[in-house]
């Protein structure tokens, strides 16, 4: 069994961990290496709530102006002098956005595709990256990156081609045909994600399952998975959110407004009279909802990690 | 980890790209979007969106509605498709044997889409009805003709003004220019009193949109001085003197401090905006955007517009006859219906429609109707008819304007602020266009 | 999951084939989606075009012109651009993974919000920074006064790869913080008791634990940014004075502004092989020294 299953890497990494991670203790664990008393330890919270505190202000300044936008008559958004607070406070927006445009239809749309996507991308990309970690074959290198190579070509030289696909495939202007299409263009790069996690997980785990009688697929399904959670997590959410963000392939296959996903729908405030920003703002700020719902849930995932999932077993 | 590649296995997977490119070929397909039961299925694809709060989304969903009531043979369902996109959208579908039976096009665009095999002549059916009604046209239908074949039916007309901020231009005390020379001392004005926060008159010289506003001065502005930018026989011409003369009148716009560095990150989005905050006091915009922006807070009545003033006092600048068409796609299983749509959609009852949305027609006759004749600026509505009636100009739009405004925007930022020699600046551009031609 | 059936038994053969059994699946969807269309692209590369239309084979004279004097100049363009974002986009996800990693108070907010630019589109992304940095009419305008940023070619590339790095940042911030979870405390806490500050044992312990990981981001953000379209297009359009004109906005241009679709598939193709030797480099430097 060694032969097959002791790759060079997974064999180095093993060393160190196989003994220790059964009896990991609960809590994240690089976290406990960073515990410190005293003075120093107080400077370096400080020092990690500043980081934390600075990071968040850039990553939400522009939708902190967006959101203030959003609440402003349509009449005022461009109003100087600038106001962060609208000086008159509306609704319109939203109820325009929620009850009179197709935003609703985009957004469930996206989330029926997105969430399709990541299941296929998942079950076609897992047995993959497995195979990577574990096993060695010769080709594999060539195979490997010849999977990652499908992925480095520019989405607009593709476009073309796959256009006359699939209308000759009768699949133009489904689900279907962009569920295809974001699986294919990111299963490459989840196939490599998911090598470096179960990389990490120590052969020999899956070892002690066998000698306790699992069969191969037990061991992987029962021992394996569990302790992949975070990289599995990554790996959806990275797809959810490649899916929920792309413009073109989302405007290019489908043409039937019931079909629209969100990223397409947001374009309807652009228009060739001008940005509508105060409806278009406010749209943002709805489809940021169903992604702070997947960021909860994901982060959720994150922290089963290698600790969590080896003491259930 | 375990990746290596050597030269050899790269080499093969070369090979093997290679060979499945050489065997690489698409065949052509057709459609099948006939319908069993007699009623023609016809689709529209068109820039303006019937679900939204636009008031012109919802004119055309009348007229669609009015059309599918008024006959049994056809029902048209629309498709709205963002406006810098629908171009491509459509002459992709085209090429695939699909697309729409009826689409909308910019005009400045047809010449794109008839070089991409989207639509198709209409010269046959419109014959009896141009007989009877194009009289009515305010602008020559040239202006949808390519190489002599009438490609579609316009709609819609707009023409570009001088905008200017009364309220900007009495606080800083200046009175609205009558020639050019006087737009560019005024504006300079503008921006040094005010510190240079207010732009005295914006051109907006951005790459984005691939330089439309720039293009949409520089073509009056050379057909002002009595050039042409494509000349008749379809090759670039604004190399010409009236060319220089015209991109040395928006230089001066810079020398003078009418605009600064601010211009290079504008396209007519933000030189709209800017009229809107109040830090753009004059600029040369179309009609179709000033009842948006008047609706802004502060500039209501504080913008006016007025035919564009031209180089000597009293004579008034050509303004560009552009604006939305229809045409027939190229695949359409029912051009009878189509064209009955298209007949149903220039009525002046839909046109009426349409006006009352704020949509400048183009029948003369529909300037009487009620809607125009009622509306609250129904005296600015005729200035603009009467603009473009005696000063319009059929420009000629070729099938690679868009890379052409391009290259010419990239140029005027070098004339304009990197003291790049104007006749040699544009006459690069010219020779580049001209050897590009087949 | 068809493939999971087919690990090893007792049979020899089963166990030879097994391994490769499990990437059918994977192969067959990239090949029926991405290798045609590559090979499309690249016979597309070698011709002259007429809307949608092959005209004639013109050998390489499209990518004469893609490669020309100008070329180098977005070539080198595009360098700044993707290096530059990834010198600052690297760096700031795994130190933000570092720190949500840590037990803090508010940890499922700070988590939450660190990662909200991600899901925002390139394209609203795009206006929202632009607006923000305008400097006349923009929220900011006090900061920057007169002209804002974006109307210099230098100051615009510095804003587009601000905006560049606040837009993909969360990826790798995601990716790392997953990695974090996989290394055992153990090995940390062995390294702190030889002798390591938390630094050393930060990039001699933890580092190279998560170096896969580190790898397929690498790249991952790599291939975003040389194929980055909307953000450009949207937020600067490649100026001002060409200043942030780069390969993928000249193969967007020209593929789907301008319809010369052969001249588009040129760039496309010079993409595409910069991908693969950024790729390769990436995996020749940062494989392991135990990888064989």
């Amino acid at each position: 069994m060694a032969d097959t299953l002791t790759g060079p890497s997974a064999g180095t990494r093993a060393k160190g961990a196989a003994g220790s991670v059964p009896l990991a203790a609960s809590g994240g664990p690089v976290r406990r290496a960073t515990r410190h008393t005293g003075h120093q330890g107080r400077l370096r919270r400080a020092g990690i709530y500043l980081g934390l505190l600075a990071a968040s202000g850039f990553a939400i300044l522009p939708l902190l102006w967006g959101l203030s936008t959003s609440f402003k008559p349509e009449s005022t958004v461009l109003a100087t002098p600038v106001r962060w607070i609208p000086e008159h406070f509306t609704l319109e927006n939203y109820e325009a956005v929620l009850f009179h445009s197709q935003i609703p239809l985009n957004l469930l749309n996206s989330v029926i595709v997105s969430v399709v996507t990541v299941v296929v991308t998942l079950i076609i990309a897992v047995p993959a990256a497995y195979s990577a970690a574990r096993y060695r074959f010769r080709g594999k290198a060539g195979l490997l990156f010849f999977i990652l190579m499908t992925s480095m070509v520019p989405g607009i030289a593709v476009l073309v081609p796959l256009y006359y696909l699939a209308v000759q495939l009768d699949i133009y202007d489904t689900y279907l045909v962009m569920i295809i299409i974001y699986s294919a263009w990111q299963v490459p790069t989840i196939v490599w994600i998911l090598r470096g996690f179960f990389e990490s997980i120590p052969v020999e785990i899956e070892e002690a399952g066998r000698v306790d009688g699992m069969s191969a697929a037990g061991a992987f399904l029962r021992l394996v998975l569990p302790l992949a959670k975070p990289g599995l997590g990554a790996a959806a959410i990275i797809t959810f959110v490649y899916v929920w963000n792309d413009y073109l392939i989302a405007s290019t296959f489908v043409s039937d407004p019931d079909l629209r996903l969100i990223s397409v729908g947001l374009y309807t405030y652009l228009t060739q009279y001008g940005t509508v920003w105060g409806q278009l703002t406010a749209a943002v700020m709805v489809t940021l909802l169903p992604m702070i719902i997947a960021f909860v849930v994901f982060e959720r995932r994150l922290v089963s990690g290698l600790s969590a999932g080896a003491s259930k077993g | 980890m375990t990746i290596r590649l050597d030269r050899r296995r790269l080499l093969m997977l070369g090979a093997a790209t290679i060979a499945a490119a050489g065997t690489g070929s698409l065949a052509g397909c057709g459609s099948d979007d006939g319908s069993g039961d007699g009623v023609a299925d016809l689709q529209l694809w068109t820039f303006l969106d019937p679900t939204g709060t636009d008031p012109r989304g919802k004119a055309l969903q009348e007229i669609v509605d009015g059309f599918n009531a008024s006959q049994s043979a056809a029902r048209v369902t629309v498709t709205s498709i963002n406006f810098a996109k629908i171009d491509g959208e459509v002459i992709r579908a085209a090429n695939t044997g699909g697309g729409p039976d009826i689409v909308n096009i910019y005009l400045p665009q047809l010449a794109q889409h008839v070089e991409g095999g989207s639509i198709q002549p209409i010269d046959d059916f419109a014959k009896d009805w141009l007989a009877k009604t194009g009289s009515d046209y305010l602008f020559p239908i040239d202006s949808a003709k390519i190489d002599g074949e009438l490609m579609a039916l316009p709609w819609e007309s707009r023409v570009w003004l001088l905008w200017y901020r009364k309220d900007l231009l009495d606080k800083y005390g200046v009175t609205p220019p009558t020639t050019l020379d006087e737009a560019v001392a005024a504006g300079a004005a503008i921006r040094k009193a005010s510190g240079n926060k207010v732009t005295g008159f914006a051109i907006g010289l951005s790459e984005q949109s691939l330089g439309a506003d720039f293009m949409e001065k520089f073509d009056p502005l050379t057909a002002g001085y009595g050039g042409t930018i494509i000349g008749p026989d379809g090759s670039a011409s604004f190399a010409s003197d009236a060319g220089v003369q015209a991109m040395t009148m928006i230089k001066s716009f810079g020398d003078a401090g009418a605009f600064g560095r601010e211009v290079l990150t504008m396209g007519a989005d933000e030189v709209v905006n800017g009229v809107k905050a109040g830090t753009v006091a004059m600029a040369i915009a179309g009609s179709f955007r000033v009842a948006a922006t008047r609706s802004a807070d502060g500039v209501g009545a504080n913008l006016v517009t007025t035919p564009v003033p031209g180089v000597t006092a009293g004579s008034r600048l050509p303004t560009a006859v552009a604006g939305q068409t229809l045409a027939m796609g190229a695949n359409t299983e029912h051009p009878e219906q189509v064209w009955a749509f298209i007949q149903y959609y220039l009525s002046v009852e839909s046109q009426a429609k349409f006006a009352g949305a704020g949509v400048l027609p183009v029948l003369r006759s529909v300037y009487d109707q009620p809607a125009v004749a009622q509306a609250s600026n129904a005296a600015e509505l005729l200035e603009w008819r009467d603009y473009l009636a005696a000063d319009g100009k059929v420009s000629v739009y070729p099938a690679d304007y868009s890379e052409l405004s391009t290259n010419l925007v990239k140029a005027a930022q070098k004339m304009v602020f990197d003291g790049a020699a104007i006749p040699a600046g544009l006459t690069e551009v010219q020779n580049q266009y001209n050897q590009n031609r087949k | 999951m068809s493939g999971t059936s087919t690990v090893p038994t007792a049979a020899a053969r089963r166990r030879r084939l097994g391994p490769v059994a499990l990437y059918v699946p994977a192969l067959v969807l990239v090949a029926l989606v991405s290798v045609f269309p590559i090979a499309y692209a690249l016979r597309l590369s070698v011709y002259r075009t007429r809307a949608l239309r092959t005209v004639e084979f013109v050998g390489w004279d499209n990518f004469v012109t893609v490669l020309g004097p100008d070329g180098w100049a977005d070539i080198a363009r595009t360098f700044v651009y993707v290096l530059a974002s990834l010198v600052l986009a690297v760096p700031l996800g795994l130190a933000l993974a570092v720190l949500l990693n840590k037990q803090v108070r508010f940890l499922r907010v700070f988590r939450v919000v660190i990662l909200l630019p991600w899901v925002v589109s390139q394209t609203v992304a795009a206006l929202l920074w632009k607006w923000l940095l305008n400097g006349q009419y923009g929220p900011l305008h006090s900061l920057f006064g007169g002209d804002g940023p974006l109307s210099s070619p230098w100051g615009s590339m510095a804003s587009l790869i601000v905006v560049n790095v606040w837009l993909s940042y969360p990826l790798a911030t995601i990716l790392c913080l997953a990695a974090l979870q996989t290394v055992p405390a153990e090995q940390v806490e062995a390294s702190r008791v030889d002798g390591c500050t938390p630094r050393q044992s930060f990039f001699l312990v933890v580092v190279p634990a998560i170096r896969s990981t580190l790898l397929i981001l690498v790249i991952m953000l790599t291939l975003l940014y040389f194929n980055m379209v909307t953000l450009v297009y949207t937020l600067t359009g490649g100026g001002p004075f060409s200043g942030t004109q780069v390969l993928s906005l000249n193969a967007f241009l020209q593929s789907f502004q301008f319809f010369k679709i052969g001249i588009g598939a040129a760039y496309s193709v010079v993409l595409f092989a910069l991908n693969i030797v950024f790729g390769v480099a990436y995996i020749r430097v940062l494989k392991g020294k135990n990888d064989g």
